[in-house]
């Protein structure tokens, strides 16, 4: 598979949705660990109404689809997710302006923008345990496969899954390294970032469910 | 997990209508966005708004009304409203005198309120915003940059309430709501979790005799986990880290708030309160009011926390101007 259109980003969106719905609790048990235990609960209020928005079948501008996808997230979810997923699909609308077939150096490039919203609303980055400890790893692994030359988006995804997994892996040592340990004490070493967790299980599901790379 | 719920995804929405069914002689009810708000709206004054997750009843719905709130903005069980309730929220108090939005220090919470004071700005909307960090338990966690806003919150909406209804201006009562922040501090413990009803499960689970020391209003860990004491002792060890950070001296004048968690009995409070009401006497600090009781819970967390804002004739004057909300109501021409 060398280029998607609007049907398969629709039919990815709807793959993701129903991982977030059927690991809501997996996610909120989680959080629930160092957090407040929302994330799950939230998280999927917004994926089900992007389903929703998904089968109303109104909307064939990938740009418009992911503007309204942000207007969703902003509305349906509060916590932490609704403005970080709201501002990164907004931006992912900006970067998809006029476009209608995506390659592997768009699909990254849709990701590249979505990390840029986030970070630009959540003002974090690498190693500040956050969802963008899984999603930059994939991100690079994808942008870096595409200055090599590589068009499969099968066995792109595929590779970028393996760096997300190691990326949330490596949130459960970020308390010490951030010095949070201090007064968060030593229960919270250890415990993977929810949000990590769920940017690692979304790339290697979707890995499964997409068609193989022959 | 027992509790009185029907459906967990239905919980907020029907405690949403609920509340407007008790309380439906001072207070409105926007359904569709969760919003409460002053039934009889003045619209010659500055508009105050406060929200946050649900869980904290009865904050913050329960402090809107004359003196206090304008609208209270309710989000799921422990998660921040979202961006476009609070612009809706906004939209429906403003006036031409700005909307000053209080919001307690959480990532989440001031990532939407942020967002949907953007959006009104861009519409011409005078919004300012106070962040509460009134928790002196930890300097920052995951979920917050710098500390928690936990019950000090209530002294806000009280005193920038009062001075919103008598009429000052937008920055006028920005500035005392900081002045507020500034003299107020929170720290808590808990002797047992509470259960998220979205997920069923206890957020953390304590031994029989441990508790756990700086607990944050969801379940958040605090400093320590250890041997729970006696009140008069917690009353000791609340008191110190507190006063690390405020420095009481003799001839003070404060205001105290024993602030159950949602599953502790009163009459727990009391005797709590009365052990913090002696050793602030034994110290020559004045109380001028000590307030107990539930005021900024965490679901059926048994615990408390205990703020002290310290007074000067300002903070005092504003603190005692009457209110009229659900949760709080301060009356000076009833002689009682």
């Amino acid at each position: 598979m060398e280029n998607i259109n609007i049907e398969d980003i629709k039919k990815i969106m709807c793959i993701i949705s129903d991982i977030i719905s059927e690991n809501e609790k997996k996610l909120s048990e989680l959080d629930g660990v160092i957090g407040d235990g929302d994330f799950g609960y939230t998280i999927s209020k917004g994926f089900k109404a992007i389903k929703d928005k998904i089968n109303k079948n109104d909307e064939d501008d990938t740009s418009k689809l992911m503007k309204s996808f942000g207007m969703i997230m902003m509305k349906n979810c509060g916590g932490a997710s609704g403005p970080l997923w709201g501002t990164g699909f907004i931006n992912v609308s900006d970067f998809t302006q006029g476009k209608e077939v995506f390659n592997l150096k768009d699909i990254s490039g849709m990701i590249g923008s979505f990390i840029q919203g986030v970070k630009k609303i959540g003002k974090a980055d690498l190693g500040d345990k956050t969802f963008l400890d899984a999603l930059i790893p994939a991100y690079n692994s994808m942008k870096n496969d595409v200055e090599q030359g590589e068009v499969n988006i099968v066995r792109s995804i595929n590779k970028a899954s393996k760096e997300a997994e190691i990326g949330a892996e490596k949130t459960k040592e970020m308390v010490a390294k951030k010095g949070r340990a201090t007064y968060l004490g030593d229960r919270s070493l250890g415990h993977v970032d929810a949000g990590a967790y769920a940017i690692a299980l979304l790339f290697k599901e979707i890995t499964d469910k997409l068609p193989s790379e022959n | 997990m027992k509790k009185i719920i029907n459906k967990p995804e239905n919980l907020v929405d029907e405690m949403c209508s609920g509340f407007f069914a008790a309380h439906s002689d001072s207070i409105c009810l926007d359904y569709e966005n969760r919003i409460i708000l002053r039934k009889n709206k003045n619209k010659e004054k500055v508009s105050l708004i406060s929200g946050g997750g649900s869980g904290h009843e009865p904050s913050h719905s329960g402090f809107v009304g004359y003196g206090m709130l304008d609208a209270a903005v309710c989000g799921d069980v422990f998660a921040s409203p979202s961006i476009m309730q609070i612009y809706n929220s906004i939209k429906q108090v403003e006036n031409k005198n700005g909307v000053l939005l209080i919001v307690k220090n959480y990532s989440g919470d001031v990532m939407n309120f942020d967002g949907g004071a953007e959006l009104a700005r861009e519409e011409g909307i005078d919004v300012e915003t106070v962040y509460v960090d009134d928790d002196v338990a930890v300097e920052g966690s995951l979920y917050t940059v710098g500390r928690r806003g936990v019950a000090g919150t209530i002294f806000v909406h009280k005193i920038a309430g009062a001075l919103a209804e008598k009429g000052a201006d937008l920055i006028a009562i920005k500035k005392i709501a900081e002045k507020t922040v500034k003299n107020v501090k929170t720290i808590g413990f808990a002797l047992s979790s509470c259960t998220n009803p979205n997920s069923g499960n206890p957020i953390f689970n304590l031994e029989e005799n441990q508790m756990e020391f700086g607990v944050g209003i969801h379940g958040e860990p605090g400093i320590t986990r250890e041997k729970a004491e006696c009140s008069e002792e917690m009353a000791s060890r609340l008191m110190a880290k507190i006063n690390e950070n405020i420095r009481l001296e003799s001839g003070d004048e404060v205001a105290v708030l024993v602030n159950g968690l949602g599953g502790t009995p009163l009459q727990e409070l009391y005797v709590f309160n009365n052990d913090v009401t002696k050793m602030l006497n034994k110290l020559n600090v004045k109380i001028c009011k000590n307030f107990v009781g539930d005021y900024m819970t965490s679901l059926d967390m048994f615990g408390l926390s205990l703020s002290i804002l310290k007074l000067d004739e300002e903070l005092k004057d504003l603190l005692f101007s009457d209110a009229y909300t659900p949760a709080l109501k301060m009356i000076s021409t009833i002689n009682y």
